[in-house]
């Protein structure tokens, strides 16, 4: 039976939306943050700002090919002690094993990754290390800092069925890092800012995440194939990706209670972010906003994922500062 | 004379036979009915071959599917359907590799049973196939090793239900993808089939952007209007297989009367029966309406027999308890089982010689499912029907030709509840976007498109209309009810069950006695606001139900039919329920009653009603009769036996009855949906009243009672204490029904 005009009771809406009841605070912002762009009658939102980091650099390759080879732990079977006792037989690193009866083969085929691509190297690491290992960060030796995309989303929930509301992303010219963010001004732009996105992988050959193995990463993923494909993001899977959430954990294990990104802001990196909002309450703001359309509600979501890409990078340097 | 009236004789000789059976009906042996030998029974032998024949109904069902059309079988338990799919479907995924097969089972239990039947055929035949249950056990690595690999997914609809929005991973089975079947599908009616319903359009929305179209293949229990139950649950057209061809040997139906014996209630005469019957040697199961019963039957009659171990089987045990004690069905091991209705669904445990059905299970088809337990090959069986204290189960003792003629209930489901239709819409745009506000071919969308669009769920864009709620659908639309206002009971904080705002009114209010798989809990606090109520596991022998007065609005009327001194119709109506107490009774007497502060329940549903000339008030008045409580007494009737005609349960529609209605004044009676937006129910009703009048009128003519009785015009559930009620004046107007 249907009744005209249909009525929807409350109670059946407030289930698909946020009913956490938070009120959002507004900043004092009259305009909205970046520049309006329309495409096929839908509207998104350009923010583009920079920073200059004087230190960023990336490892050698020499540096990476050392740290390569001094891992015996690559061979099947040798672990810490094992590692001693063959120290203590003048087996220091693989090209030691090499000359091996015992271990001469696998060193070899080890080593002949090298000469290889990034893909034989992650091969040969996967097969023996877990994801968030030092080598696995060092593998960054095989980019230059302007291949680097840093990306952050902001979503409706924490599940792909429901929409991106903003896609973040970071990459170096030079000493210049510039932040450029899409962000949807109606849920209708969500396809538009994934293809924008997807024009920025031009030239790019990894990506840096936080947490963006499990989250990010995907859910671009299965939000592009909601759509059925877009071409211009069709480069995604050969991207590489370091999570620097996974690298923190290994990096600095035990010394912090929290690994969470504004955790590691205030206790590694001696920072607190002002008026900023968790991300969980990016939805709420974004409701109002798509409400209202008050400019206020919308500037805290671009601020929060802005200074999120920001940290990524000098997470990145602290991380490269204490395994480089 | 044979075992089995050997039996009954013997039976009619113990202390606790005082003539309580009515009857015995016996229904002769069918035999065989063989297919011409074909092709398919060559490939079946050459697979395994011990098989001899095929039964015409698994021959007519591989031929048909074959030839690419949608099948329903419709044959009883354990007539061979499952090999009249398995043949085809494994013929085709050996000869085309790459072509798949999706299965859907209502249950776990069944989904394994399948799984050990594919394993078997595996084994025997030698072919190569892969088949594997994927739900929500399933280890995940194993989940994507079936994904890419398996030829056979055997999966429940409630898996499908999450796993639909994930349908990129599944593009290379999808694509793979011939045949769904859809076995035990008479378990999806009702609100839960209607949840069904949608959900099939959403698996067939999502092929469909893998270009792909399967083959539906359904089976099910004997029900009334299969073709017409499986075009609602599908969309799509079938062809029906309904000719049976398997054997059944000779069989007695015993009617046994309680009453007849006073001094024991029906649950310690089925006691009584069951140990009889294993004791003299017959493996016996017998049914029972709750787990709390069957607990009960088996403690009394170990209690007084320790010789003969009665087992007792239900849900709620762990399942390696279950399974071993199918086993030991099945190997004959034990001869006495007492079950709820746990055992009714396929599960394979062999034959019986006796089946007790200690209450009638709610729908003919369910009977037979039950009583189908009974009949060894060539060995002669029993059933033994007890009817508990219902005018419906009463009535089919006293009229046991509509057992026996297996004249089923219609299943019924709705594509039109929009309260259902809504979520799946919304679960239907988060799985792949839609360029047509229509969405599903043959449910139009776009009311609740446009609505939710409206209230920001659902955003149109160049892609078409997208999800754009901030809730994962999957998890917030249930598969079990309507998705409007629900309740969650809780006991120490866990959910117990999550039950419709109607039924949370109804039976969850402060003090309520509420029954959950037969334990008995006392609400302690009711909170419609925040959809919560307390409970408290009380053992406790009482009951309560609600005191309230409904009113009943006329919003559409869509159906109408002239009679002879009233017009029957079918339309939209707008409910009103108003709860004013609720009484606690104990074996039938009420032993207080108790004030209940509520807000009043309001629903649109469907009905249908009957508007009565007005001098049928005066020719009962005439008669010396009460016109008030006539009316009250013959929608009783009307509601006891419709669940008859319309596969439901009596607390699945309400019932107001009006001695004037409206401007007109004229005498009505409704019969409602008693959910929110209607199933479907009332509109059967509409179709087939002529027979619902004739043989509520025989029922309620029939009964020996004087003044009315719960066999007759009582109602369990009546929200003014079956007061006032006239059972003479209640003739006169069914007769004017008829």
């Amino acid at each position: 039976m249907y009744n005209s005009p249909m009525e929807i009771n409350n109670d059946f809406l407030n289930r698909f939306r946020d009913n956490s009841g938070k009120k959002p605070h507004k900043k004092q912002v009259k305009e909205l943050p970046g520049e309006v762009v329309e495409r096929n009658g839908t509207r998104f939102l350009v923010t583009t700002t920079s920073k200059t980091f004087n230190g960023f650099t990336l490892p050698e390759r020499e540096f990476f090919d050392k740290s390569y080879s001094d891992s015996l732990e690559l061979l099947y079977g040798i672990r810490d002690n094992k590692k001693k006792t063959i120290a203590d037989r003048g087996i220091r690193n693989l090209h030691d094993a090499k000359n091996n009866e015992k271990f001469s083969d696998e060193a070899r085929r080890i080593l002949s990754a090298l000469a290889k691509d990034i893909h034989a190297v992650k091969d040969i690491l996967g097969a023996r290390f877990s994801p968030s290992h030092r080598l696995f960060f060092l593998l960054c030796a095989f980019f230059k800092p302007e291949e680097l995309l840093f990306i952050d989303i902001e979503t409706k929930s924490l599940f792909f069925e429901t929409s991106i509301i903003e896609i973040g992303c970071g990459y170096f010219e030079g000493k210049k890092f510039t932040v450029k963010q899409f962000t949807c001004l109606k849920d209708a732009a969500e396809y538009e800012v994934l293809e924008e996105f997807g024009k920025l992988l031009h030239g790019k050959k990894a990506f840096v995440t936080f947490n963006g193995r499990t989250f990010d990463i995907p859910f671009i993923d299965n939000r592009i194939s909601y759509y059925g494909g877009i071409s211009s993001a069709a480069d995604i899977p050969g991207m590489h990706n370091f999570d620097l959430l996974h690298f923190s954990r290994c990096c600095f294990r035990n010394e912090y209670d929290s690994y969470r990104l504004k955790s590691m802001e205030v206790n590694l990196l001696g920072k607190e972010r002002d008026g900023d909002i968790e991300g969980s309450e990016v939805e709420i703001y974004y409701n109002n906003y798509i409400e209202s359309g008050d400019p206020a509600f919308l500037e805290p979501i671009v601020y929060h994922n802005r200074e999120d890409i920001l940290a990524m990078v000098e997470l990145f340097e602290r991380i490269f500062d204490r395994w480089v | 004379m044979n075992r089995i009236q050997n039996l009954i004789s013997q039976i009619k000789q113990q202390r606790f036979y005082n003539n309580q059976i009515t009857d015995i009906i016996t229904i002769p042996p069918v035999p065989p009915i063989y297919a011409e030998p074909d092709d398919n029974l060559k490939t079946l032998r050459s697979w395994d071959p011990s098989i001899e024949r095929l039964y015409i109904h698994q021959a007519e069902a591989c031929r048909l599917v074959q030839e690419g059309r949608n099948v329903i079988i419709t044959t009883p338990t354990a007539s061979g359907k499952t090999l009249a799919f398995n043949l085809p479907i494994l013929q085709d995924i050996t000869q085309t590799p790459g072509t798949r097969a999706l299965y859907i089972y209502p249950a776990k239990a069944l989904a394994n049973d399948q799984l050990k039947v594919l394993e078997t055929i595996k084994e025997r035949s030698g072919l190569k196939f892969e088949a594997g249950i994927y739900d929500g056990d399933t280890e995940s690595h194993l989940k994507k090793h079936l994904r890419d690999e398996a030829d056979i997914i055997i999966t429940n609809p409630y898996e499908l239900h999450q796993i639909l929005p994930f349908h990129p991973k599944w593009n290379k089975f999808y694509k793979g993808l011939k045949y769904v079947v859809i076995d035990e599908a008479h378990r999806y009616k009702g609100v839960f089939g209607s949840n069904i319903a949608m959900l099939m359009r959403r698996l067939k929305r999502v092929l469909a952007i893998y270009g792909v179209n399967p083959q539906f293949i359904a089976s099910t229990a004997s029900i009334a209007n299969p073709l017409e139950f499986i075009t609602k649950l599908t969309g799509e057209q079938f062809e029906s297989v309904d000719k049976n061809g398997a054997p059944s040997a000779e069989k007695y139906l015993v009617l046994w009367d309680s009453s007849f014996n006073p001094q024991k209630s029906v649950h310690t005469q089925t006691k009584d029966l069951l140990l009889f019957c294993a004791k003299s040697g017959f493996q016996t199961l017998s049914f029972t309406s709750s787990r709390r019963m069957a607990e009960l039957i088996r403690m009394w009659a170990n209690a007084e027999d320790r010789s003969t171990d009665i087992l007792c089987y239900r849900a709620g045990y762990d399942p390696a308890t279950r399974r071993e004690i199918e086993r030991k069905l099945k190997e004959k091991e034990v001869l006495g089982v007492v079950s709820t209705n746990a055992l009714e669904l396929g599960i394979d445990i062999g034959q019986l010689d006796v089946i007790i059905l200690s209450g009638y299970p709610g729908t003919i088809s369910s009977f037979w499912q039950q009583a189908g337990r009974a009949g060894r090959k060539n060995n002669d069986s029993a059933v033994v029907y007890l009817p508990h204290e219902d005018a419906l189960q009463k009535y089919l003792l006293h009229n046991p030709s509509i057992l026996t003629s297996k004249t089923f209930e219609n299943a019924i489901i709705s594509t039109e509840n929009p309260n259902i239709i809504m979520g799946h819409v919304l679960c239907a745009l988060s799985e792949a976007p839609s360029k047509s506000k229509k969405i599903f071919d043959d449910i139009d969308a776009s009311p609740f498109v446009d609505a939710m669009a409206g209230h920001g769920l659902v955003t149109e864009t160049p892609r078409g209309y997208i999800y754009s709620g901030a809730r994962r659908p999957q998890d917030t639309v249930p598969l079990e009810s309507m998705g409007s206002g629900t309740v969650k009971i809780k006991i120490n904080g866990r959910i117990l069950e999550e039950v419709e705002m109607s039924r949370a009114c109804n039976e969850c209010y402060k003090g309520a006695v509420y029954i959950h798989n037969g334990e008995t809990y006392v609400i302690k606090e009711l909170n419609l606001e925040s959809g919560e109520a307390v409970a408290a596991k009380e053992d406790v022998d009482h009951y309560t139900e609600p005191m309230k007065d409904e009113d009943v609005e006329i919003l559409k009327v869509k159906k109408t039919r002239d009679c002879t001194g009233y017009r029957l119709c079918f339309g939209d109506v707008k409910v009103t329920e108003f709860f004013k107490a609720y009484r606690t009774k104990k074996a039938g007497k009420v032993i207080s009653c108790d004030d209940l502060m509520m807000p009043p329940l309001k629903f649109n549903t469907e009905a249908v009603w009957m508007e009565f000339d007005y001098k049928i008030v005066s020719l009962i008045k005439s008669a010396g009769l009460d016109f008030d409580g006539s009316i009250h007494a013959a929608e009783h009737a009307l509601i006891a036996l419709s669940p008859l005609f319309a596969m439901c349960d009596r607390n699945d529609i309400g019932g107001r009855s009006y001695p004037a209605y409206g401007d007109d004044g004229n005498p009505c009676i409704f019969i409602y949906d008693g959910y929110d937006g209607g199933i479907g129910i009332s509109e059967k009703l509409f179709e087939v009243f002529g027979s619902l009048a004739s043989n509520t009128m025989e029922m309620v003519t029939n009964c020996g009672c004087e003044e009315g009785c719960p066999y007759c015009v009582y109602s369990p559930k009546c929200g003014n204490g079956n007061n006032p009620i006239d059972k003479a004046g209640s003739l006169i107007i069914l007769n004017y029904l008829i």
